[in-house]
């Protein structure tokens, strides 16, 4: 009995060290990340700046009514989903079509310097990204309109035309992604045992046939669970593809505002604070549920697989 | 091993807080730094050294420091709008691009009225009653209103290099829509030149009479012929649809930069390296010089609708930020730009010998190798409280201040002149307005987007974000101040 | 059946290579641009193939202009710093967590987790760093907001020294005696190399690519970053002008502005390009550490 409490005690003792180690990012993550969870609460307000934020007098729902009045609301969510629905679908199907056909090559090297270059794009910066698409889309100067006329088409204003900007914001996304996602893809399918592939073989099984009932289905966890993360994030979207990539023109607004960059225009160009928080508590509590119905869906499937 | 590992945590613990730095204690003997955040382009150091050189003048008198910031056009209002929602160090800025009657409605600045009659009295004496109702609210005085040009004009800039390469008689002009035959002649004589520029990225003078009563949608037009004050909706005009109309004319016959929207150079750098021929300014004078200033090219401005005065023509304004720590000093820092010349000229144009040197006829102009491109310290003179105090500029002429009054008594008065009204019961529709007007303006104003097309669903995306609600609560205010104004 | 699978792979080939050139044409654009002499670009626009060959964007951008060369310091140096405190604090956080009779693990991992879920947006969390921490116009600017330690990368580390660290061998550490702090510095990060390297690469990453934190916390020059600079020159190509001619005498019209805005794009993504090959198969395995169990 005595021993017992003693070994335990020493136990408790043997934590300390580990408990210790864990204070500073414990630190740092309730800083960084819990003390700013407190301005929520700006949704609820009529924000003040000489009050601040406890200061400021409470107006209830009035924020959130008001942006639910107007047509931003709608238009906002809108464009959140469906770019991130083509994303996830068009991103999916791509990769996973190039990560066949990338383990279907037989030379290595060739392999290696294929993965090399898709996943380039991955790495560039934001904001270089969006220098990128003005060097083909500025309307002087851009590529585009000098090779538009040399085929025999007409100069476009790109970046006052809303029409073309699903689809470039699309391929931007796309260019920026495929590298990620073929690598995810094509680390599972390296993992596929290959005695299957070479019963299959044995069996005289087409290559298509060996793609369609091998591969496929053995890519199926991996392409549910990506899935439906992404589809927890849907409610968020990239700032910089939406904000810097389309350099913030106002024409283009209709088809580029995201959630995200409501947010901040709201907080930077127009001082209506409360209606920005608004819109942010909006996007945190929407994208909450997502998170813990995917989650939900996930561990039905799977439980190992699950976030929390 | 455990000592490395402390030691390893020491330093992450040191690193992640090494910020911190513990806040100065406030004692009699400190001097009082006080913030100011103004526009133009300035190198941080530059900035450094006329603050130095400031608080030299001030420590003495006040005991104060002044620290200066100067941020470039296009991020002022988004940065000093961070600086406001964190309450971070400020005392004083300008009111560029802020509209000051959101700004006392969000609490962004403070009330003057005491800290005026007991440490402002030098302005006090400078700024007449009428300006003081343009920046009265509620009863009580937000802004400082600059000593400069209090009405303005409109007109057009023009290279005259090539003005006098197509030999125009510029007093044909009347109107926006006469430019059409010199555009014309223009883009003849210089293909690659498209006429007119745009100003980083927007066209904000519209050759058009109209007073915007403090501004927030509804404007009256002709305001100083006008018999009735009646408030309408500015995009509805048959002025503006026709100004819309043309410039998209104009861009499509490539009068107008193209994409004009998304250049983020201002117009005096396109007409300076000779991209455009020409831009719209406000005129007054010194106008000329100070685009050749802008442009390091000769220039000459055509006059096309002459002055006027409004409530937002006193626009220049200085605001006391909420969380100046102690406003009587910021007061006392501003007192002292207004009515000491020698504070003011170091603020506005920068140190002795760097940034400018003296002439003999009591003028000043850039140093040997230095021009407005290329200086660290830009002169932007009526953005700062009193520029009538200072030098002026060789290119301006000895005498532009005189001129001014002469120019400011000149100038026809608007029928709401003095009128300011309060948008506080309107706050979100306002913000759900300038959502649709960011969507359309620029583009339209810069005959971007087709007119027939834009025009209407922009008026109608206006009225259901509520500005029907802006322009009634707009006429109500002022039709109680129009009676107010009668009894009187 | 042998030729028919030749054919497939010159298809597979060709496909793979359309692919590439996808993936790097726009990025030759960037360098190509970069390269044209100023007046080829005004008449000809961004081209894949410069008429004129010129360097003197290149010119301005290292040698006339120093606010772009201190600029890229700035970047290395928070990218270093940040990175090393970054790894210090995600591995100190990681390895207590792998320990599964640790009381309280449960709740200290969903708190981790909860930051991902939720956030309190710009505004609470720039009073807090500014105010309270008065980090606004210093370097630390640049390193400490939101890069400093995240979630994801916290996960991805315990995740990976759960599977590849053997229980059996850290107990037989502590039956000869060794304290954790041993533990940690002689046995797991040894053996955790390689997601060290991965971690480090995509830290570093972020931290080379950050331009947010410059732009809300940072509005003196000399504190400029390379990813900020850029931004800045984004919206504002006064700022390009200005911060290229200022103090020089030169002729601002003759500066190549067009040109110098893509060699300074061309300078951000160098060093990643440089490093990248090296790193290139860390890298994937974060990605797919990562994502499996993230």
């Amino acid at each position: 009995m005595k021993k017992s409490i003693i070994k335990r005690i020493k136990s408790k003792k043997r934590f300390f060290p580990l408990y210790l180690m864990l204070l500073p990012g414990m630190v740092y993550l309730f800083i960084n990340n819990y003390i700013p969870m407190g301005g929520i609460i700006i949704a609820f307000k009529q924000y003040n700046y000489r009050k601040g934020i406890f200061g400021s007098a409470w107006n209830g729902l009035k924020n959130f009514v008001f942006l639910f009045k107007t047509n931003d609301a709608w238009i906002i969510t809108r464009n959140t989903l469906c770019y991130n629905l083509v994303f996830i679908i068009l991103g999916t199907t791509a990769a996973i079509a190039v990560s066949i056909l990338l383990s279907e090559i037989r030379k290595e090297r060739a392999k290696k310097t294929y993965q090399v270059v898709i996943l380039l794009p991955y790495l560039i910066s934001i904001v270089v990204v969006s220098y990128i698409v003005y060097g083909f889309l500025s309307s002087e100067y851009g590529c585009m309109n000098h090779l538009l006329p040399w085929l025999g088409g007409d100069k476009v204003m790109w970046y006052s035309t809303p029409t073309y900007w699903p689809v470039i914001l699309v391929i931007v996304n796309l260019w920026k992604n495929i590298g990620y996602n073929t690598v995810l893809y094509y680390a599972t399918l390296i993992g596929i045992d290959p005695s299957y592939y070479e019963a299959a073989v044995v069996d005289g099984a087409t290559r298509w046939q060996r793609i369609r009932y091998i591969t496929i289905p053995s890519l199926i966890p991996t392409i549910s669970i990506l899935t439906l993360m992404a589809i927890s994030k849907i409610f968020y979207s990239d700032f910089g593809l939406f904000y810097q990539v389309p350099m913030n023109s106002g024409p283009l607004i209709d088809v580029t505002n995201t959630i995200d960059t409501y947010v901040y225009r709201g907080l930077m160009e127009t001082s209506n604070i409360g209606m920005s928080a608004a819109a942010g508590v909006y996007q945190s509590v929407v994208g909450f549920v997502l998170v813990v119905a995917a989650n939900w869906i996930v561990g039905r499937f799977d439980k190992e697989s699950t976030l929390f | 091993m455990k000592r490395k590992l402390a030691a390893l945590m020491t330093m992450t613990m040191a690193l992640s807080s090494m910020a911190v730095v513990p806040a100065m204690a406030d004692n009699d003997e400190e001097p009082y730094v006080c913030k100011i955040v103004c526009v133009g382009d300035a190198t941080t150091e530059a900035c450094d050294a006329v603050a130095e050189a400031a608080s030299e003048i001030l420590l003495e008198k006040y005991n104060i420091e002044i620290e200066l910031v100067r941020l470039g056009y296009g991020t002022f209002y988004n940065e000093v709008n961070l600086m406001l929602s964190s309450g971070e160090k400020l005392d004083l800025i300008p009111n560029f691009a802020f509209n000051t009657m959101t700004a006392v409605n969000t609490g962004q600045i403070l009330e003057l009225d005491d800290l005026l009659d007991e440490y402002g009295q030098g302005i006090k004496e400078i700024v007449s009653e009428g300006e003081w109702n343009c920046v009265t609210f509620d009863g009580s005085i937000f802004a400082v209103p600059n000593n400069k040009e209090k009405a303005q004009g409109f007109g057009i800039a023009m290279r005259k290099d090539m003005l006098d390469a197509v030999d125009f008689d510029l007093d044909t002009i009347e109107t926006e829509e006469d430019l059409e035959a010199l555009y014309a002649a223009i883009k003849e004589e210089f293909p690659d030149v498209y006429p007119l520029a745009s100003d980083q990225g927007q066209m904000g003078y519209h050759m058009i009479e109209r007073d915007d009563l403090g501004g927030d949608y509804g404007v009256i037009i002709n305001p100083s012929t006008a018999e009735e004050a009646v408030v309408v909706n500015y995009y509805e005009t048959e002025e503006y649809q026709e100004m819309v109309k043309r410039h998209y004319d104009w861009a499509q016959k490539g009068y107008i930069l193209p994409d004009a929207t998304n250049h983020t150079e201002d117009a005096g750098t396109l007409i300076g390296a000779g991209k455009c021929f020409a831009y719209y300014t406000n005129t007054k004078p010194g106008i000329e010089s100070e685009w050749e200033r802008k442009t390091g090219v000769e220039m000459v401005v055509k006059e096309i609708v002459s002055p006027f005065q409004t409530t937002s023509g006193v626009s220049n304004q200085w605001y006391i930020a909420y969380q100046s720590e102690d406003p009587a000093k910021a007061m006392q820092v501003l007192n002292e730009i207004y009515t000491n010349p020698d504070l003011s000229n170091l603020l506005i144009n920068g140190i002795e010998g760097e940034h400018y040197v003296k002439n003999d006829d009591g003028t000043i102009s850039y140093p040997e190798g230095v021009d407005s491109a290329n200086t660290t310290y830009s002169s932007v003179a009526w953005v700062w409280p009193n520029e009538l105090i200072t030098t002026p500029w060789s290119a301006d002429g000895a005498d532009v201040w005189e001129l001014t009054d002469e120019f400011n008594k000149s100038a026809n008065e608007s029928i709401a002149l003095g009128f300011t009204w309060d948008n506080a019961n309107v706050l979100n529709e306002i913000t759900a307005c300038n959502n649709v007007k960011a969507k359309y303006e620029n583009a339209l104003n810069c005959g971007m987007i087709d007119p027939e097309e834009a025009l209407p669903k922009m008026i109608e995306e206006l009225k259901s974000a509520g500005l029907e609600a802006i322009i009634e609560e707009k006429q109500a205010q002022l039709d109680d101040w129009m009676a107010g104004k009668a009894e009187e | 059946m042998v030729e028919r699978s030749k054919t497939f792979q010159i298809v597979a080939n060709c496909i793979m290579i359309l692919l590439c050139l996808f993936c790097i044409l726009p990025l030759w654009l960037l360098f190509a641009s970069s390269i044209t002499e100023e007046r080829a670009l005004l008449d000809y626009g961004y081209a894949f193939f410069p008429r004129v060959i010129d360097f003197s964007a290149y010119h301005y951008v290292l040698v006339e202009s120093t606010q772009l060369v201190r600029g890229y310091f700035l970047s290395a140096f928070t990218t270093l710093v940040g990175t090393v405190c970054n790894l210090t604090l995600t591995t100190l956080f990681a390895y207590p967590l792998m320990h599964k009779n640790l009381p309280g693990r449960k709740f200290i991992s969903f708190f981790v987790f909860f930051t991902m879920l939720f956030n309190g947006g710009l505004v609470p969390s720039y009073i807090m760093w500014t105010q309270t921490f008065q980090i606004k116009n210093t370097i630390a600017a640049l390193i400490v907001p939101n890069l400093l330690l995240n979630a994801f990368n916290i996960i991805m580390m315990r995740t990976y020294l759960t599977t590849n660290i053997p229980e059996e061998i850290m107990d037989a550490a502590r039956i000869d005696g060794a304290g954790e702090c041993t533990i940690l510095l002689r046995i797991v990060i040894p053996m955790s190399k390689s997601i060290l390297s991965t971690l480090a690469l995509l830290v570093g990453l972020g931290y080379w690519n950050d331009w947010q934190n410059g732009l809300y916390y940072i509005n003196k020059d000399y504190l400029y970053s390379t990813q900020v600079l850029l931004n800045k020159m984004l919206m504002d190509t006064q700022f390009l002008m200005s911060s290229a001619s200022q103090g020089l005498s030169i002729d601002t019209s003759a500066l190549p502005s067009t040109g110098i805005k893509m060699a300074i794009a061309v300078m951000g993504i160098l060093p990643v390009l440089v490093v990248y090959p090296f790193l290139q198969k860390y890298l994937v395995k974060g990605i797919t550490i990562g994502a499996v169990k993230g």
